[in-house]
């Protein structure tokens, strides 16, 4: 039994983290062959993961936070005998 | 000035651990919120921005070992995530996030019998560049990324954003690596359609 569309939707984002093999891999590439629907999911799925991973996410920086942070970095990372 | 996009992660490493304050700051621009956002989800927004302060300054004492075995970004994404992990447990944060909100199973894009009937559309570009020439695009998907469940966009982050593994997710988010699987391409699937929405309507 091949997957029916549902579960297609399901593996498309499943084989981008563990790409199937063997019989799982070639009812999915069957059914891709027969529906074009799936198919075009299957490539837009990747792209939407592809496009996530080049976005970030516009929240506020603390400036709080900012500060503390470089503050330890300059403890932690710059050298006190460098004259300034 | 120098400017890090110009630089291999070999360099930026070198002049952040040679003391060089302008690069820092750079630094911290370009990741700090990707670290934001996975405390956000995992900690939750009360004390994500503690956490990401902790796990800066665990990530700068450790700054010595870092090897590169993995990018820079996906190295502080790591440190970020069990830092929120666990504070998320000593807090006793009662959301759990193997719990799945889930409308699939009444999906109205799927007929009775699983098959397609409103398939998405076809799309005008197809890389992430070409998608987000439109600069609308942009923020109506990172308006619908901060509307998730925060397992699910948790889950977003660790994988897509951070590049982890599969086993890493499992382990920092407690759950099963089906539930994973399903969290994943439930948030996939939500910006799939926030896509598949502008490309047709032209709004979010
Ligand atoms: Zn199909």
């Amino acid at each position: 039994m091949l997957p029916n569309c549902k579960q297609m939707a399901e593996l498309a984002s499943k084989n981008l983290d563990t790409p199937l093999t063997g019989m799982a891999w070639l009812k999915r590439k069957i059914h891709m062959l027969m529906c074009k629907h799936c198919s075009r999911y299957s490539d837009q799925i990747k792209l939407s993961s592809k496009t996530v991973s080049t976005l970030d996410l516009d929240l506020p920086i603390n400036e709080d936070v900012k500060k503390n942070v470089e503050k330890t970095y300059q403890e932690l990372h710059c050298r006190k005998d460098v004259s300034q | 000035m120098t400017d890090i996009t110009a630089l291999s992660e070999e360099q930026i490493l070198e002049k952040l651990l040679g003391g060089n304050e302008i690069v820092f700051e750079q630094v911290f621009n370009k990741y700090h919120s990707s670290m934001q956002s996975v405390a956000y989800a995992i900690a939750g927004p009360i004390i994500a921005d503690e956490v990401v302060q902790e796990a800066w300054v665990s990530a700068l004492k450790a700054l010595p070992k870092f090897e590169g075995r993995s990018s820079l970004k996906s190295w502080l994404i790591r440190i970020v995530a069990n830092e929120a992990k666990t504070r998320r447990r000593k807090e006793n944060r009662s959301v759990s996030l193997e719990a799945i909100q889930d409308s699939w199973s009444t999906d109205p894009r799927f007929s009775e019998n699983s098959q397609w009937k409103n398939p998405s559309s076809q799309w005008h570009g197809d890389t992430p560049e070409e998608l987000l020439s439109a600069e609308e695009l942009k923020n109506c998907i990172e308006k619908s990324m901060l509307k998730l469940p925060e397992n699910q966009l948790a889950a977003l982050r660790l994988r897509d954003s951070g590049g982890l593994s599969m086993d890493e997710l499992c382990n920092i988010l407690e759950v099963s690596s089906s539930n994973v699987r399903v969290l994943l391409h439930r948030a996939r699937d939500k910006v799939l359609k926030v896509i598949d929405h502008f490309q047709i309507t032209g709004e979010c």
